[in-house]
């Protein structure tokens, strides 16, 4: 009952964030923008006033693409690096507004103030990057713990099996295994940022090791509680699928309610996000004994 | 003769016709083609036994060598191509680096290596030669290598004559990464024994004298050898399935837990053979040809892909290219770690490729199966020669492979058809050409072993089949087909050469064109097999300009013309359209050029593509609104296909979806880094 009391209470702080939300995405908007729209530019003078990339706009099509990336290709990677190079950056924005949303939450009742939300994303930064640079090493880690060990069973086990599909099950088991851990570690650091914030701590170290006590002390509550916001936006990817292969975007019209689904899309990835701390800190207050709205 | 005399004389009468005709049914059982489909000039009755865990075969060769020149031959040379996997210091690990096809040779034991020993080597009742067997190197001069041996011996074979060699030889299979050898106790054994080179007389290809043709084992080469009748007895555990080339026509028990299997192949270039205790067996049957897949257990559930892809292929080769005259086929399905011996293709027989759960949307196994079938053709029946002249059968193979791929999976997903993803084979391979960092490194036409800088693959299958694609384009498909078909008819069971084919394009385009494309086709071959000319066309540049109408008075001797009067009359608008099409690449072709104007009137022009530049100038009361360079995409040689078109009314619908695909990329990516916080 517990979890869906917090499961629910933290749908419902979500559902008061929604201009919250809002502003993280006119973040993530224009960030992206800055990048997009250089791209636009780019593809118009690379295709100038060629017709070639129309047999592009109902399926994709591989000789068109492969010409126009023989052609461009230069051009077109020097944005695929900048994308991850604005993921990267973004982290630090992540790291930001997560005070925000905390000090935001943790004010259930009052109404959204952008002032309120960016002093929670001010106070927290550089504890909470901290906190970051550390969930990412132990992310590392961790990746590299199932790595090797499987890398060497696998090929352990191609020297020796007959049949690839045993292979592909040792290669499921430790994908499998990873994810585990990996949203351990997820889970970990969320509340290692709500003990943050709770106990107004700079101790971030320490923290962890609360953070770690507490999840494991309650283990299937804050697990299931994960997996069950998890299974959101996976469902969310499913439907944005379903709806790109019903809509498509094969017209200017298509193009259009597409766009504005993307965008919704992203939307609610933050509204998720909010989901999960608002879930998860009030799970953690509500095993503190303290009182949730 | 007295009655009872009769009587036993009628048994007896009776009695050996009986036996006659037994001994005839058997002979006629035997022989599959009457009269031979070749001149079966190397032939061969083999008795071998497998060692599954020594991973040897040992046996007897008795090979009948017809002389079919007329040169008194004195010398024989064999292949003993096991040995390129004898030390690194052969010329075939030396060139690979041991890596082929994605696959390492594995030198952590000593069981891995391979090689052949002709212990001993003596001419029927006659001359024994074994000590004058010697290693040559007849391409490099590398002195350890022991791929190819020469034979020197007294009594010459005259013209016509046949000389009948007996041979002992033990030959250790490699662990398999290139074609031949074993995976625990899966064995693929090609190229595995003592073979007879190729006596070329003088006017065959290019021969001026008579020669032996007889390459060493290259890391880019295949093979070439003379058709024969191959009767081949192996002797193998109980336990063991095999598959060979040809038609299995006994099998025994030996009563010491073997049996022996004998295979009989006609009219067929080589001979290999598989064995492993864990296939499972499918069967199938096209028209007369009986149909058999030996599968990994593990993939037994792709069966239906191999006979279904193969079937299709069986039906097209059929109807575009000549008759498949053999009973059977074989389909060898490697394990995972003998994929080292996948996608390789012997007459009658081939291995194809599989993975467990592979999803249907990727056509990996149909298109290797439609491959290698074709191989029957393209190297089995028409048997060119693969070290020096790789592209004629490597490459028609492969553009008859997309051919079929796209013809009955599809123009746009024969190759890959998952999640959006769509990718035709024939587009595949035109963008392994096109897309190759520098395609002017290597011509076509070239000894495989010669691509030292690399581009075997990509010019031997990739761009002979665009330019098969791209000849098919301009001639049209029906008279390729009549190439293709006069090709075969001529050629089959013979050694055709490139100068053999052209001769054929020549005489067809001749008389189906006249002088249409020129005196002959060389021009195309001159750029495309001997050339390393890319071919790119652009459209320029259009412009269009309003025609003013003239006005004023203008005199003439008579009378006075007015233009430009008050009521409008002549004040209908004319514009001047100029649509500028450049040559870029050095490969001249004919092209086609489809101008649109916003009247929605089309004129498809023709240019034979030779000028750097080329105007089409049109002065109309309609405007030029577009134009495409070659809008039936006939010549995929075109290595830029953005280019090819120009519009004077830009449309951004593709570029705002694939702004807004960017955006929405960026976002999550943004997003989904966040998310590890």
């Amino acid at each position: 009952m517990k979890i869906f009391k917090a499961y629910f209470a933290g749908l419902k702080s979500a559902g008061k964030s929604k201009k919250m939300a809002a502003v993280i995405y006119a973040v993530i908007f224009l960030l992206a923008l800055v990048l997009a729209i250089p791209f636009h530019t780019a593809l118009l003078s690379q295709t100038g006033n060629s017709m070639a990339l129309h047999a592009l706009l109902k399926h994709f099509n591989y000789t068109i693409f492969s010409d126009f990336m023989n052609s461009s290709g230069k051009v077109i990677n020097i944005f695929i690096l900048a994308a991850l190079w604005m993921g990267i950056f973004y982290f630090l924005f992540t790291v930001f507004f997560t005070g925000g949303i905390l000090n935001v939450l943790s004010d259930g009742n009052r109404k959204f103030s952008i002032l309120n939300f960016l002093t929670g994303c001010g106070k927290y930064f550089f504890r909470f990057f901290r906190l970051g640079v550390y969930l990412l090493i132990i992310q590392f880690l961790t990746a590299v713990i199932i790595f090797f060990p499987l890398n060497k069973i696998l090929s352990t086990n191609y020297e020796t099996t007959q049949n690839e599909a045993s292979l592909f099950y040792i290669f499921l088991t430790g994908v499998i295994i990873f994810a585990v851990l990996f949203i351990l570690i997820l889970i970990i650091g969320d509340y290692a940022k709500i003990i943050l914030f709770h106990n107004d701590s700079g101790k971030v170290v320490k923290t962890i090791g609360k953070s770690f006590q507490f999840v494991f002390g309650h283990l299937s509550g804050t697990y299931t509680l994960y997996l069950l916001i998890l299974v959101i936006p996976v469902l969310l990817f499913v439907f944005y699928v379903l709806l790109d292969n019903v809509v498509g975007m094969i017209s200017g019209f298509t193009i259009f309610i597409m766009f504005l689904s993307q965008q919704a899309f992203i939307w609610l990835r933050v509204l998720i996000k909010v989901w999960f701390l608002g879930s998860e800190l009030s799970f953690y207050k509500i095993l503190n004994g303290c009182d949730i709205q | 003769m007295k009655p009872h005399q009769r009587f036993i004389f009628a048994l007896y009468f009776i009695f050996s016709l009986y036996f006659l005709f037994s001994c005839c049914g058997f002979a006629f059982a035997q022989q599959l083609f009457n009269p031979p489909l070749s001149d079966r000039i190397a032939s061969y009755d083999m008795s071998v036994k497998l060692n599954p865990d020594k991973k040897t075969i040992t046996g007897t060769e008795t090979l009948y060598w017809k002389n079919s020149s007329t040169d008194r031959i004195s010398e024989l040379r064999f292949h003993l191509y096991l040995n390129a996997f004898k030390n690194t210091k052969s010329t075939f690990i030396q060139e690979s680096s041991g890596q082929l096809r994605g696959d390492e040779m594995d030198v952590s034991s000593g069981l891995n290596w391979g090689w052949i020993d002709v212990l001993s080597m003596k001419v029927k009742d006659g001359e024994d030669l074994t000590n004058k067997i010697k290693f040559i190197q007849p391409d490099d001069n590398n002195k350890d290598d022991q791929t190819v041996i020469s034979v020197p011996f007294q009594k010459p074979v005259l013209a016509g004559q046949t000389i009948t060699l007996k041979i002992n030889f033990e030959s250790k299979l490699p662990k398999v990464f290139a074609r031949s050898g074993f995976s625990d106790n899966y064995f693929l054994a090609g190229q595995w024994f003592p073979k007879i080179g190729v006596y070329e007389k003088a006017g065959e290809r290019y021969a001026v004298k008579g020669q032996w043709n007889c390459h060493q084992y290259h890391a880019n080469s295949e093979f070439y050898a003379d058709f024969g009748v191959y009767n081949v007895n192996i002797t193998i555990p109980n336990n063991y399935k095999v598959g060979a080339v040809g038609v299995l026509q006994n099998e025994k028990q030996n009563g010491d837990g073997t049996k022996t299997l004998t295979f009989h192949a006609e009219d067929v270039i080589d001979f290999a053979w598989t064995a492993s205790p864990r296939f499972k067996i499918a069967e199938a049957r096209w028209k007369n040809v009986k149909i058999k897949v030996l599968l990994q257990p593990e993939h037994y559930a792709q069966a239906d892909r191999h006979i279904n892809s193969v079937i299709y292929a069986l039906e097209y080769f059929d109807k575009y290219v000549g008759k498949y005259p053999y009973p059977n086929l074989t389909i060898v399905d490697p394990p995972l770690r003998g994929s080292g011996s996948a996608g390789m293709e012997y007459p009658t027989f081939f291995t194809a490729g599989c993975y467990w759960g592979m999803p249907s949307g990727i056509k990996f196994t149909e298109v290797v199966v439609v491959h290698e079938f074709g191989h029957n053709y393209f190297q089995g029946m028409l048997a060119t020669n693969e070290f020096e002249e790789a592209w004629m059968d490597e490459g028609f193979n492969t553009y008859y492979e997309t051919r079929i791929m796209d013809n009955y999976y599809g123009k746009h997903t024969s190759y890959i058809n998952l999640f959006g993803i769509r990718i035709g084979d024939g587009e595949y391979l035109r963008e392994d050409y096109t897309g190759m960092p520098n395609p002017k490194i290597a011509p076509v036409f070239l000894n495989s072993w010669q691509y030292v800088n690399g581009g075997y693959g990509e010019f031997t299958y990739s761009k002979t089949t665009t330019w098969m694609n791209t000849l098919e384009g301009i001639l049209g498909q029906k008279v390729m087909d009549e190439i293709m078909q006069t090709y075969f008819k001529r050629w089959q069971f013979k050694h055709p050469c490139g100068k053999d084919f052209i001769a054929i394009v020549n005489e067809i385009v001749r008389k189906e064109f006249g002088n249409k494309f020129g005196e002959d086709m060389n021009w195309f071959f001159d750029e495309v097999l001997y050339g390393t000319n890319i071919c790119d066309y652009k459209l320029e540049n259009i412009t269009v300009g309003r025609v003013e109408s003239p006005k004023g008075i203008y005199d003439s001797v008579s009378a006075k013309k007015y233009y430009k009067l008050i009521d409008g009359q002549n004040d209908k608008p004319n514009y001047n359209s100029n649509v500028l099409i450049s040559r870029l690449g050095e490969v001249v072709m004919p092209v086609e050029i489809l101008v649109h104007f916003d009247n929605g009137q089309e004129i498809l022009e023709t240019w034979d593509g030779r000028d750097r530049t080329y105007n089409l100038i049109y002065n109309k009361p309609a405007k030029v609104v577009w134009a495409k360079v070659d809008p039936y995409n006939k010549i995929p040689m075109d290595v830029n296909r953005i280019n090819n078109s120009y519009t004077t009314e830009p449309e951004s619908t593709v570029i705002n979806k694939y702004f807004a695909k960017f955006l929405f990329w960026v976002e999550n990516i943004m997003l989904s880094i966040g998310s590890l916080f």
